[in-house]
């Protein structure tokens, strides 16, 4: 077990490795003058990178040297401040990429995990009636309301709800995390969040219930037809124990699995939906940075991701070995 | 598409569907009605029967068209006897023991007609005898499980992998007794490991499943078997997916447990050896039909029907002249629409031409031993 | 003698009648899949649906043809504004009433009509035209992106299952890796090398796709290897090679039918995702510029103008639907592909 973590934590550190070279080659194949006109626009929009951060980080990168040696020194460099926690300095922020991220990283957790919970809490049951009652037309009838979740564009539906729920209907507000003309405090200021991140939210669970449901569905299908349910029901186990018991109990271990691989993208914000409702989470930060060339930013950013998602999979095989008993990790 | 005079066209093949889904709803409809007990509460035609199947049809309703798996069977299992049910893969011998514990797959599978009358015993001690075909399937855990109580052929997935071993045993215990402690269902789980044998029932007890090799897993099913005290318990190929000498061990067990339990055994498997060494009674089944049935001893020593003869002569013996085996040329015939004559007839060498006319009937030769074959017909003209 | 008699009968008996196993009738494995795929009315919908938006976005430009995609509609505009100001006169109020005409040379904005079936949006160009030449351009973008990553999928994964060994694992970490890169954010970067290349705004979503088939084709891959490598392990396949037969010639002839079936599914269920992918990127005013229209970029302008969110339903909402019915359709197809390609299924 102490040897199979190991040995996949070596391979996601070369994991890691490969995702950083693609991203860091792709950064670089921006023309640097390109990057000085980001950085001036920024300097002209009232923010200030000082000469010196600007030094600085084109150091860190080594930009302005664009043979394959300068790149190649460059990554190196990149690597090195890395090595000691460096991501380096954003442009926009002024301020180390890491502060950036933890700074953004709360709102965005807040948000994915409620979302998360709504979204089993509600899939699940969902995907087990459809499951069982297969070919009926309750059957059909959830298969085609998540399909549609599915299909939605997030920034569509998005939209769609704010215009109906906050600006036609004026029940939640439109945008943003907190009423800023009100100043409210301790129990005010919980429902205020909540009051805003509500249609987000709502956003989120509608659009990915469809996929977990589905899984819950196959799944549960494949299971109802195995041997051992035929058993369960042979022993004279009534029907609602043999699904909630026995086939329940074997539907779960693929989803706690996805559950574990799900963790690690609680961190990373949802891009779109932040972007719609305009709220300061992670992803919408650095879409801005993306539109404002940030590179450090963005580089730290991705990176951030590929890390995270290097971790879920490990989290989700060395839950598969915890939830079912006839896996041994070796 | 490929012009082949062998496939359905699609006129064909929306006439089945439809037709299917007429006789799929109606079917189902009676499946999940309520009913009143009064409904299915018959009289057993001999009451020294267990278990009486009558002109019992099971249908597959498939988009190729109705495969009839079972179709007409009668037979009965007397008590305290095992019966043999024998036949060649795909002859109907799983269909009927499904059929009887009504764990058919929906919606395809169904029971279209027939009895099957099942002689329970309530706690009380009353006798009470249920028509299981008729049986809403909401009311058939009176049955199931802890009166007729069934071992499958594949001891290695007939087990839940996430539970373990004393987990599933304790289950049937507390289907039968509710209000039973933790303690003493572990005590009647652990009391039937020690009664199919296992070595040490506390060990396999907190085992899961895999962690177990076949024969003891196929031990585990038969103890799950035992923990209801069944009346009947159908075995279904009980040791088919195992090897030989575990086989002997399994089928010692089953017939020392018959004595134990006081019941009865149906016991289903392709083996004729198997048969001929438990049974009391045999079925031998042929395309959804049963084409020959009598005690043990008339089926293997006064074997009439040419199918049962050709069974039994391609059966490895040690001590036989020759050193072919005996093969019945030919296959099983798909079982979508029969016509209506001897399915054996294309792969018998004795067939007439009385033979192309309709079904045989069954022909009784003795008290117990009957036969359904044109060569014993009543007045069989010599031409 | 009595035998031999009988044995005539059987011949006899045999000519005049088709053999029983004969007799039975069976469904073509074809006639089958068809039969499955269409017993679900979902399957025939989404099928409605996507060869709808095809006519839709191919045919329609040539028969409607008052419009184009990038034609403004120079009929002007009369914009009119009023100012209120309140005069307080000795002591009693008086309003002055002060409306401004405007005239403006694009009809912006102009609500459904004849003239223009949905309206006009903020720049005055035609809403319904644009939403065809929209669809032209997700149906082509998300086709060519599938059938790259299908075909770049296919032959790594060919490469991998077939050579094994060291070819196999470089390949796979390779996989590895890939599947880790942030999608979305790797497209915005790519996209903003894209604005600095200066690129000719109608053909960057085209290389922008293809970027993306560059980290999406692993998931073909994994499945294609995945075949090949059950189909050493299977019996037959050993024998093959036992009797000298050459392993790739059968390798290949086996694989083809067994994995064509889950490649079909899986690039029915990617064109939806296709869709969706081009239309966010244009949305984010990534992939499709203005003036050229994308159902994504139609959708754009109210995350920065509130007065159209609310008030000018027509300028967006009929994209949405659009991208909807689009991704829906591909959906309901790949679900039904897979029911009826699936050979367990039950029914």
């Amino acid at each position: 077990m102490f040897k199979y973590i190991l040995k996949r934590l070596v391979m996601s550190v070369f994991i890691l490795l490969g995702v950083s070279m693609i991203i860091y080659f792709l950064i670089r194949l921006m023309p640097v003058d390109f990057i000085q006109d980001k950085i001036n626009a920024i300097n002209q929009g009232g923010a200030t990178v000082s000469e010196e951060t600007v030094n600085a980080m084109y150091e860190m990168y080594g930009l302005g040297d664009n043979s394959f040696l300068g790149i190649l020194k460059g990554y190196f460099s990149w690597l090195g401040a890395l090595a000691t926690f460096d991501l380096g300095t954003s442009f926009v922020y002024g301020i180390p990429v890491a502060d950036v991220i933890f700074e953004h990283m709360g709102i965005s957790f807040a948000i994915a995990l409620i979302a998360t919970v709504f979204e089993f809490l509600i899939a699940i049951p969902l995907g087990i009636t459809a499951a069982t009652h297969q070919y009926s037309f309750r059957d059909y009838l959830v298969t085609v309301l998540v399909m549609i979740g599915i299909s939605l564009p997030s920034f569509f539906f998005g939209q769609m709800l704010k215009d109906v729920l906050a600006l036609k209907l004026g029940w939640f507000p439109a945008s943003g995390l907190v009423n800023a003309t009100a100043s409210f405090t301790g129990i005010e200021l919980l429902l205020d969040y909540v009051r805003h991140m509500f249609i987000p939210i709502l956003t989120i669970v509608i659009l990915s219930i469809g996929a977990r449901m589905r899984m819950t569905r196959t799944n549960m299908l494949e299971v109802m037809n195995s041997d051992y349910i035929r058993t369960a029901r042979a022993k004279g186990l009534s029907e609602k124990v043999v699904i909630n018991k026995h086939a329940f109990r074997n539907t779960l271990i693929p989803l706690v699995t996805s559950l574990a691989g799900l963790l690690p993208s609680l961190f990373s914000g949802a891009i779109i939906t932040e972007q719609v409702f305009d709220l300061p989470g992670i992803g919408n930060i650095a879409l801005d940075a993306m539109n404002r060339g940030d590179i450090p930013f963005i580089m730290g950013y991705n990176m951030f991701l590929a890390l995270l998602s290097v971790i879920g999979v490990l989290l989700a095989d060395l839950m598969y070995g915890i939830v079912d008993p006839r896996v041994k990790l070796e | 598409m490929a012009k082949n005079k062998n496939y359905l066209s699609g006129k064909e093949i929306r006439a089945i569907a439809k037709e299917n889904a007429k006789v799929m709803k109606r079917l189902e409809a009676e499946k999940y009605r309520k009913a009143d007990e009064s409904e299915y509460l018959t009289e057993m035609r001999d009451s020294k029967n267990i278990l009486e199947i009558d002109k019992l049809h099971t249908y597959f309703f498939t988009e190729q068209g109705v495969v009839k798996a079972v179709n007409g069977v009668s037979f009965d299992i007397p008590k305290n006897a095992t019966v043999g049910v024998a036949g060649e893969s795909g002859c109907g011998k799983s269909v009927t023991s499904m059929s009887v514990m009504r764990l058919l797959q929906g919606p395809t599978g169904q029971i279209y007609s027939g009895e099957i009358r099942f002689n329970a015993k309530e706690k009380s001690g009353e006798e009470k005898v249920y028509d299981i075909a008729k049986m809403p399937i909401r009311d058939i855990h009176k049955i199931r499980g802890n009166q007729i109580a069934m071992i499958f052929q594949e001891p290695m997935t007939s087990l839940n992998p996430v539970f373990t071993i004393g987990q599933q045993l304790d289950e049937v215990t507390f289907i039968h007794n509710p209000d039973a402690s933790k303690e003493q269902a572990k005590e009647k789980s652990i009391e039937m490991l020690n009664l199919v044998g296992i070595a040490m029932p506390e060990r396999v007890y907190n085992s899961f499943p895999h962690e177990l090799s076949g024969g003891m897993r196929q031990r585990v099913m038969i103890s799950m078997a035992l923990a209801s005290d069944p009346r009947l318990i159908i075995a279904d190929e009980p040791t088919t997916a195992l090897d030989v000498t575990i086989q002997a061990q399994i089928l010692d067990l089953l017939r020392d447990l018959k004595t134990k339990i006081d019941g009865s055994i149906m016991l289903i498997t392709h083996d004729l050896g198997i048969i001929a060494e438990m049974a009391d009674y045999v079925v031998v089944m042929y395309a959804g039909r049963v084409i020959e049935k009598g005690t043990v001893d008339e089926i293997f020593h006064n074997p009439m029907h040419p199918y049962t003869i050709g069974l039994q002569k391609s059966k490895p013996t040690l001590n036989s002249d020759s050193d072919t085996l005996f093969n019945i040329p030919g296959n099983v015939p798909n079982p979508i629409n029969m016509p209506d004559y001897c399915y054996f007839k294309e792969r018998c060498a004795q067939c007439t031409k009385k033979c192309s006319g309709e079904y045989p009937e069954m022909i009784q030769v003795s008290p117990t031993h009957f036969v359904a074959c044109h060569l014993y017909d009543e007045g069989q003209n010599d031409d | 003698m009595e035998e031999l008699t009988n044995k005539e009968t059987v011949e006899e008996v045999k000519d005049t009648e088709v053999p029983l196993d004969k007799s039975v009738k069976l469904m073509s494995p074809t006639r089958m899949v068809v039969r499955r795929f269409f017993r679900s009315k979902l399957s025939i919908l989404g099928l409605i649906m996507v060869i709808g938006l095809f006519v839709f976005s191919f045919a329609g430009p040539l028969v409607y043809t008052r419009w184009g995609e990038i034609e403004l509609d120079e009929s002007g505009k009369t914009e009119y504004s009023v100012t209120e100001t309140t005069y307080t006169v000795n002591g009693e109020e008086y309003t002055l009433r002060q409306t401004t005409e405007k005239t403006l040379k694009d009809n912006f904005l102009a609500p459904p009509s004849a003239e223009h079936i949905l309206g006009t949006d903020n720049e005055g160009y035609d809403i319904f035209v644009r939403l065809m030449y929209g669809g032209r351009i997700s149906l082509i973008v998300s086709f060519i992106a599938v059938f790259l990553i299908t075909l770049l999928g296919v032959i790594m994964g060919g490469i991998s299952g077939f050579f094994g060994g060291a070819i196999d694992n470089i390949i796979m970490r390779i996989c590895d890796i890939l599947i880790c890169l942030p999608g979305v954010p790797i497209l915005l970067i790519i996209s903003t090398i894209l604005d600095a290349s200066e690129i000719d705004a109608k053909y960057r979503i085209y290389l922008l796709m293809i970027y993306l088939t560059f980290i999406s084709w692993p998931g073909t891959a994994r499945l294609v290897r995945g075949q090949i490598l059950s189909l050493r392990e299977q019996e037959y396949m050993v024998a093959a090679e036992a009797m000298g037969y050459s392993t790739p010639r059968k390798i290949f002839k086996h694989l083809v039918p067994n994995v064509m079936p889950q490649l079909i599914v899986q690039m029915s269920l990617s064109l939806g995702s296709m869709i969706l992918y081009e239309a966010t990127l244009s949305y984010l005013n990534l992939g499709v510029k203005a003036p050229y229209a994308a159902w994504g970029t139609m959708i754009n302008i109210i995350s920065t103008n509130q007065d159209i969110l609310q008030n000018h339903l027509n300028v967006w909402v009929p994209a949405g639907i659009c991208i909807v019915i689009a991704v829906l359709g591909f959906n309901f197809i790949g679900d039904g592909l897979r029911d009826a390609l699936d050979p367990k299924a039950r029914r």
